[in-house]
This record gives structure tokens, sequence and C-alpha cells, in this order.
């Protein structure tokens, strides 16, 4: 009884260090990132205008409910920067599997044993040489082929010499490398006229409008027939795979309907962005056989029961990597119809970032550069390392394939990973954008690379409206906040599975 | 641990306080001044005249400095409001003046330019509307530019082209600019030479007696088919005849060279754009460049012939520590000096005309090259500069760039030259339409200028005059001049 209020007293005391301990933490929380918070979530709710209220003026503010949240949703704008996000999005799917082979090939280790001082002599020579070259051809043209082959040269032996790490730093250069100094690098990249992806590009379209030049009549059309055919192939090969799933009791039938959702939007699609309305108009009424075949076949058999949720995370990542090739076979297709008439004139290399239809693509494709070697790769890098041996073995003595050691075995124990990786991937892909547009773009050409993080800036800052920018903010929060939810409701089960 | 990690706060606490206690603007003698401007040598220059100017004339010095910023007004914005701006603020139109006073970050000057001799009927009359919101100066104007045409006359004379004349309408325009594309090309080649770099499609219609707002700046009136002729002009001049580069040409300049105004010039200097746009103000980054013969004409234009004007000027942040001393650059900027400066540099014209029609300015003695040039400029000033009109009923920075996005969807082939003027009309009235909404204050305001916009409709289309008073567009009230259409 005697020591309670010792022991109470220690009690504080601790408490008081503790809080002491959190105190600057606490404090950076609140002032930088809570009460902005809730400020902005205020903001939401008003006129605020920086006409109408900051430090200098001080009119009072009116409480507007949802005005601004209507008047988002009713502007054409915020449709098409969503729009731009989501487009800039599709490249998750093959950053992620840009990521997991580029984990693959480094987890090997190219090291050689033995005869490194040569190895080293030979890199050291290549980069002197390089050196040399540069500085005698200059930056032109034969110059930064020569360079370039002897860069790819010693970066192959430099492998060679200190094995996988060097490929691993590599890879991950872009990610650390400063954002802008990159963005700037891949404008000059882009550039139409003497940019080096043209430059690239020149001579391949010049024999590519050669070859197509003395293509059949109506190639055309074929080369768009046999686009559509495949992307129907496709969705026959996802509505199949998820019939049977269903059919086993491995899927439920919430992720059968969001993965129809997005395997039906190419498909929705086709007809509005297709190049030949007399022929894509038909595109979703052949789906539309395949999906009741599907559906005809699948209630033929006695369905094994299953929650309704079950298999969530392989539905939706198959569905969306089989939506992003369905999508790029529509673009193909559009491309491969209207091919001869360009070739005609000679096929010249996009504009990219200065053409609408060309700079998301353009940034999409800097965007996966920058994402395969990034935190994804160490991820699997380190999900990989943590793939029992024992399965390996097991699945090499029962006679699988290398394919069938990975599909069967590696790909399943990376399920967690992947699933982590997709979720973070999709929320960093709808609050992303805003430097790529900021520093190559300025969010043109007409829009076509504004997301929504850059449109939310603008907003605040280029017009002052404080309250409409941050209801935009908040609509993108929700948006996050649903995937977060998802990731909640369906992640461990998905990585149980 | 708690031993440690209260050492180390008390450590931080001590570094933090002695390094604000030793910051400059505490322990020097001398007030500091920030001054947000482009960082130039010129600024720089300008740094140390103002200190020499200071000990000329017995003041005390001052300490300033350069806070580099660009002409995007975000840095001035978010500096400003968040109560850290720089205490001299450089602002290039006077859309941005109105937008910044609207906000509450400058100083009324209007006492001091009052007592520095350089209120509104000091300097030219064109920049009064620039400088003043509401009838009260918040600016000084430190320059003046007018935008119209370089040509780079050595161009024109190798390709046995004579020079093109001082004003040219839309077809002169255009077959002189086949002329010079047929000459600079090989035949069968894409161009790769173009007869002017870009034209000014503000211009052009407002040539056509057209612009953006009405008469008292309450409606966008863009939905026109004299602006759609422009526009279908402009795509046919980059597009079809290629006398223009389009973006991606353009895009194309940034990898072969540049200068501080970018690529452009250098292009200009070689001979592979005949014609570019722009102030007087270039023509300080062209010496750089070496020698370009130069003679300097009007934008393409119908029946009204005017040009874009605007002034480079200073003002004072509401929330300055160091009022007094940034009232003495203010001062400087009044100065003779100052104008002498300017006129030496040739990097504006004079805010006040006087000085512009210094000899050595019309005809700098080092540069014979530039001979005749900077006449055409303040002439230009005088006679045909109109500013950007700018509502307050919409930002100009949300009107520009839905005029602008309208102008970029059509050239791109998104949409066609009616759908983007009528377009661009019905996104900036919904913004007058919302700016209502969430201002209700404006609303009084308002709907007196629609009363008036009426009455000035229905005299109109009765053919009578208009009382110039009644007119708020600044484009207006010098197009009804030119007109005749002014009540006496």
């Amino acid at each position: 009884m005697s020591n309670l209020p010792l022991q109470r007293r220690r009690q504080r005391r601790n408490f008081i260090h503790g809080i002491g301990f959190l105190a600057p933490n606490l404090l950076g929380f609140l002032a930088f990132t809570l009460i902005p918070l809730l400020l902005s979530l205020f903001m939401a709710f008003s006129n605020w205008d920086l006409r109408l209220h900051n430090i200098f003026v001080r009119e009072p503010l009116r409480f507007v409910g949802l005005d601004q949240f209507r008047t988002l949703l009713e502007q054409k704008d915020f449709w098409k920067f969503l729009g731009n996000t989501l487009f800039l999005m599709m490249g998750i799917p093959l950053t992620i599997i840009g990521s997991l082979m580029a984990a693959i090939l480094l987890s090997q280790d190219f090291r050689v044993a033995s005869g490194r001082r040569l190895i080293y002599l030979i890199a050291g020579v290549l980069l002197i040489g390089s050196t040399v070259i540069l500085a005698l051809a200059g930056a032109g043209a034969t110059g930064m082929v020569l360079l370039m082959s002897g860069v790819v040269c010693l970066v192959l032996i430099g492998g060679m010499a200190a094995g996988s790490t060097v490929y691993r730093t590599l890879f991950y250069v872009p990610h650390f490398t400063a954002g802008v100094a990159v963005f700037l690098l891949w404008k000059k990249l882009y550039s139409p006229q003497g940019g080096p992806v043209n430059n690239f590009l020149a001579p391949i379209l010049d024999g590519l409008a050669g070859f197509v030049r003395v293509l059949p009549a109506h190639s055309d059309m074929a080369m768009l027939i046999a686009s559509r055919v495949l992307m129907l192939g496709l969705l026959l090969l996802g509505l199949n795979v998820a019939r049977k799933q269903w059919t086993q009791g491995d899927w439920g039938t919430i992720p059968i309907v969001l993965g129809l959702i997005l395997l039906g939007l190419p498909v929705w699609y086709t007809p509005r962005w297709g190049a030949v309305p007399a022929i894509d108009q038909f595109f979703p009424l052949a789906a539309g056989v395949v999906l009741l075949v599907q559906i005809v076949l699948a209630l033929r058999v006695t369905r094994m029961p299953c929650p309704l949720d079950e298999g969530m995370g392989n539905a939706l990542v198959l569905s969306a990597l089989l939506m992003t090739l369905q999508f790029a076979l529509l673009g193909l297709g559009n491309v491969g119809f209207h091919l001869p008439q360009m070739a005609a004139d000679g096929l010249e290399p996009p504009k990219w970032l200065n053409e609408y239809h060309w700079a998301k693509p353009a940034i999409m494709i800097m965007s996966i550069w920058a994402s395969i070697g990034s935190n994804n790769m160490l991820l699997y890098l380190a999900g990989l390392s943590n793939v029992p041996v024992e399965l390996q073995e097991a699945a090499d003595i029962d006679g699988a394939t290398r394919f069938q050691r990975f599909w069967h075995v590696t790909w399943p124990q990376l399920a967690p990973v992947t699933f982590f990786i997709v979720i973070m991937s999709v929320m960093g892909g709808l609050q992303g954008g805003f430097e790529m547009a900021r520093a190559m773009t300025a969010g043109g050409p007409a829009g076509a690379t504004t997301t929504l993080s850059y449109f939310v800036y603008t907003e605040a800052f280029e017009n002052g409206r404080m309250g409409y920018a941050s209801a935009i903010a908040w609509v993108l929060f929700a948006m996050v906040f649903l995937i977060t939810l998802f990731n909640w409701k369906f992640g461990s089960r998905y990585v149980n599975d | 641990m708690k031993y440690i990690f209260l050492v180390s706060f008390v450590v931080l606490s001590i570094a933090g306080i002695a390094l604000t206690l030793t910051r400059s603007d505490v322990v020097g003698d001398k007030p500091i001044v920030y001054w947000q401007t482009q960082p130039s040598p010129e600024a720089r220059n300008r740094a140390q005249l103002f200190r020499q100017w200071l000990a000329e004339n017995g003041r005390p010095d001052i300490d300033l400095r350069i806070d580099p910023t660009s002409p995007n007004l975000s840095k001035t914005i978010i500096q400003g409001v968040s109560g850290v701006g720089g205490d001299l603020i450089q602002i290039n139109i006077g859309a941005d003046l109105t937008y910044l006073q609207e906000i509450g970050i400058l100083e009324d000057l209007t006492d001091a330019a009052l007592e520095h001799g350089f209120d509104t009927s000091t300097f030219a009359s064109r920049a009064v509307s620039e400088t003043t919101v509401n009838g009260r100066q918040y600016a000084y104007p430190f320059q003046l530019y007018v935008l119209l045409l370089y040509v780079n006359k050595t161009t024109f004379e190798e390709l046995g082209l004579p020079l093109p004349p001082k004003q040219m309408n839309f077809e002169t325009f255009e077959r002189l600019g086949r002329e010079f594309v047929e000459r600079a090309n090989p035949p069968g080649q894409p161009h790769r030479r173009f007869f002017a770099e870009s034209v000014n499609y503000n211009t052009m219609r407002r040539s056509l007696g057209l612009d953006v707002f009405n008469e008292t700046l309450t409606a966008c009136v863009l939905d026109d088919a004299r602006y759609e002729r422009v526009l279908e002009l402009i795509h046919r001049w980059t597009y079809d005849l290629r006398i223009l580069p389009s973006a991606a040409d353009i895009s194309s300049f940034a990898a072969t060279g540049g200068t501080p105004f970018g690529p452009r010039l250098y292009q200009f200097k070689e001979g592979n754009i005949g014609i570019i746009g722009g102030g007087n103000y270039l023509m300080g980054a062209m010496r750089q460049l070496g020698t370009i013969e130069l003679a300097v004409i009007h934008q393409p234009a119908e029946e009204f012939p005017n040009a874009l004007f605007g002034a480079g000027m200073l003002a004072m942040y509401r929330g300055s520590k160091n009022k007094a001393a940034a009232y003495e650059f203010l001062r400087f900027v009044a100065s003779s000096t100052w104008n002498q400066s300017v006129a030496k540099v040739g990097d504006g014209i004079p805010a006040n005309l006087q000085y512009a029609y210094d000899p050595d300015f019309l005809d700098p003695p080092n540069y014979p090259n530039e001979a005749g040039c900077n006449i055409v400029f303040v002439e230009a000033v005088e006679l045909i500069g109109v500013p950007y009109s700018y509502s307050p009923f919409v930002p100009f920075s949300i009107s520009n760039k839905i005029d602008n996005d309208a102008y970029q969807q059509f050239m791109a082939g998104r949409m066609s030259a009616k759908d983007a003027a009528r377009r661009a009309t019905e996104l900036i009235n919904r913004e007058i339409e919302r700016t209502l909404r969430d201002r209700p204050a404006l609303r009084e305001e308002y709907e007196r200028r629609l009363e008036r916009q009426k009455e000035i409709d229905r005299l109109r289309s009765e053919g009578k005059p208009v009382p110039l008073e009644w007119i708020d567009n600044p484009f207006h009230r010098h197009y009804y001049q030119f007109k005749g259409w002014v009540a006496p």
C-alpha cells in the first residue's frame, strides 16, 4: 500500500518522458499533417478563394455545402483529367511484369569464377575507350552510337566481374535519380527531330513503310480484323478462366463481376475508338455471344460453393492485365488500319510530347522505365529469396519445366508481394503525374497530360480557388481510401489463397 | 537514451537560436530589400546602379538582393499569402497586378508615386490601366513593351526576296510566306525553314474588331465567325502551307542550340526562321549571338492595326518589413537614372517616353544593325499598343487558359474552329457565372454593367456613337475611337 504513490509518481514520470520523446514527432504531425488535413476538409465545404480570404483579406467565408463537389462533378475537365490519370495507370500491369522479370533476372549470379583480373582490365580499357571516343567524335550520331556500344559492353563485363550487384544498382538508378533531371532528359530523348528516340525509329519506320507499300490490297482491313479477333481471343481466355474458377469454387461472384467489368471496358470502347465504325460496332455483339456461351457452359455444371469475395486478387490481376492487352490491341489495330495510307507518304516518327494522342503514351513509357527498377523490383527480389527451396526441388523432382515451376510454385509464393505492389502502385498512380506535367508538358497539349494532382495545383496556386482545390483533393482521397479499404478487406485473403 | 535525446534537443535549440540571431538581416547595419525578379545580368547591373545612385544622392546604403522568380505567378502568390513575399514584386502584365491586388498583397503606391513624381500623369498613357486598379496606383512601370515582329534582313536578302512591309494584311502575309518557304526549302522535302515563328491570334482577331470580352467585360464573345476565320488561317499556315512551324517543329528546335530566350533566337539568326515575334527586350539577347541585321514590322492585321502592349512593373509587398528601404528603390525606378539606363541597355522601352526619344536609344551607336528598330516600337506604344483585356468577373489566368486550351484543341485537330470558338465562349461565361455565385458582392456591379452593355448594343445597332466612359474594355476603347464610334 505504501508503495502505491511512488509507483504512480514513477508512472507519471515515465509518461511525461514518453510524451517528451514523442513531442517533436507529434507536434510535426499536428502542424504539418493533421491540422492542414482538417483545414482542407473545412475548405472543401467553403467558398475559400484567395481573393476572399488570406492573411491580408478577411472577407467572411461562406459554408457552401456540397457545391464545390457538385461543380467538380459537373465540370467536363475533371472527368477528362481523371481519364488521363487512369490512362497513365494502365502502365501499372506492364510495370509489375517488368519488375518481376528484372527481379528474376537479377536473382541470378552473373559473376564468372576466374579471370577476374582480365575482366577488370577489359572493363577499364572500355571505359577509357568510350571517353576517348566521346572526346574525338563528339556527341554526334556516330560518336553516340560508338559510345553507347562501349557502355553496353562495359555494363556486361562489369556484371561478369562484380556479379548481379552491378545490375541491381543500375536498375535502381532511375529510382534514386532526381525526378526533374530524369524528366528533362526524357524531354530531350523525345525531341521530334534529332531526338535519340526518333533517330532510332526513323530507319525502322522507313523500312516498315517500304514493307507496307508492297502489301496486298485490303491488308489494312485484315490487320484491323486480326486485332479484333485477337481481342476476342483474350476476352475468351479471360472468360474461360473465370468460368472454370467460378465453377470450381475458387472465385466468388463479386470478383467475377468486377473482372467482367474490367474485361468489358475495351468492348465498350471499341465502337467509340475503333477505326472503322461499320465493323467495330459489331464487336460488342461478338463479345456478347462469347459471354453468352461461357454463361451457358457455366450454368451446365454444378458449382462448388465458396464465399462471395473469394479469389478477388487473382481475378483482378488477370482481368487488369487482359484489359490492358485488349486496349493495346485496339490501338494497334487502328494503327494497322491506317498504316498503308500513312506509309504512302513515308512514315514519320511520332511527335511524342507535342501531339495530343502521343503525349500520354510518351509519359507512360517513361513511367514504366522509371518504375521497373524501383522499389517494386526490390520487393520482388526479397520475395524471391523467401520462396522455399524445397518447393522448387519437389516440383523439379516431379518433372516440372522451368515455366511450370514458376507458375505453380514461385508465382503463388509471390502473391503477398504482388498484391502489395498492385495496391501501392494504384494509390501512387492516382496521386501521381504532377512532377511530369509540371516539368515536361505543363499539362498539355490541350490538357492531354493534366492529371488530378496537377489539376489540384493549378486550381489552388494559379487560380487561387483553395476550396475547390481542396474538394478535388478530397475526391482523390476518397478514391485512394476506397482502394485502401479494398486492401484491408481482400489483401490478407488473397495472400492466404 | 533520454539524456542523449535531451542533450540533442538542447544543442539543436541553441544552434537554431544562434543561427537566427546571426542572420545578416538581424545583425547587419543596413536594411535588406528583396527584389523578386527574373535573375539576369541586367537585374544585377541595376542592383549595382541602385547602390551608386544611393551614394550619389547621399542616401543611406541598402542591401538590395535579388529573389529569383519566374514569369509564372504561383511563387509570388504562395509566398505573398504566406506572409513571406519579397519586398518588391516584379509584374509583367496588368492582369497579374489586378489579381495580386485582389488578393490584397500589394501596397497602395498612389501617394508615394505623387511624392516621387511618377504618378499616372508622368508615364506613357497606355500604361495607366496596367498600373492602376479602381483609380489607385499599385505599381511603377519600369519599362514598356509591345509585341511586334523582327525580320532577319540577311535571310531575305540571301533568298533574293524583298523585305516584308511594315504592315501586312492576312493575304499579303500568306503570299510572302509561300514565296519564302518555296525559296528556302528544297522542293519535295519537308519544310525545315519557316517564314515566321508564330503569329499572335489575339492581335489577329482584334484586327477584325473582335476581342475576348464585350465592351463592359461582362461576357465572352469569342463565338464569332471572325475568330473562326483566324483559327482556320493559322491552321492553314501551319499545317497546309507550312509557312509557320508546328509545336513539334518548335520543340525540335530545342535540341539544336539555345540562348537565354531559348533556341528560337538561334534559329532566327541561322535563317531557319525569317521572322520572330517579341518586344524590343529581345535585342539584348540577340546581341549575344552576334550581329543580326534587323528590321521591325507589325503583326499581320486587317482593318484595325494593333499590337499587344504591356508594362514591366514593380509593386511593393504589403507585408514588407522594410517598406522605407523598398520605397527608396521605387524612388530610384522613378528617377532619370533608371529611365536612362533602360534607354542605354535597350532591354525595354523607358516608361517615361521622353527618354525613349533619346537618339542613342533609337539608333544605338554600337549596334548599327538595329538602326530604325526602336522607333517602330516606340511609335507602336504610342499609336497601336493595346493591353490584354481582363474581366473583374473571371481571373485572367482562367480565361486565358480556356482561350489557349480551345486554341490548342483546334490546332491538335480535336475540334473544329467553330467548336473551339464556342467552347471557349461557353467555358469563360460559365466561369463568370461561377465567380458571381462565389462572390455575391460583385453581383451589383455586374448588373450595372449589364444594363450599360444593353444600352451600348442598342446604340450600336442604331448606328449611334457611344460615350467612351461607358466602355471598360481597353481594346474596345481604342477600337471605338479608331472607328469613330465615340460620342463627342
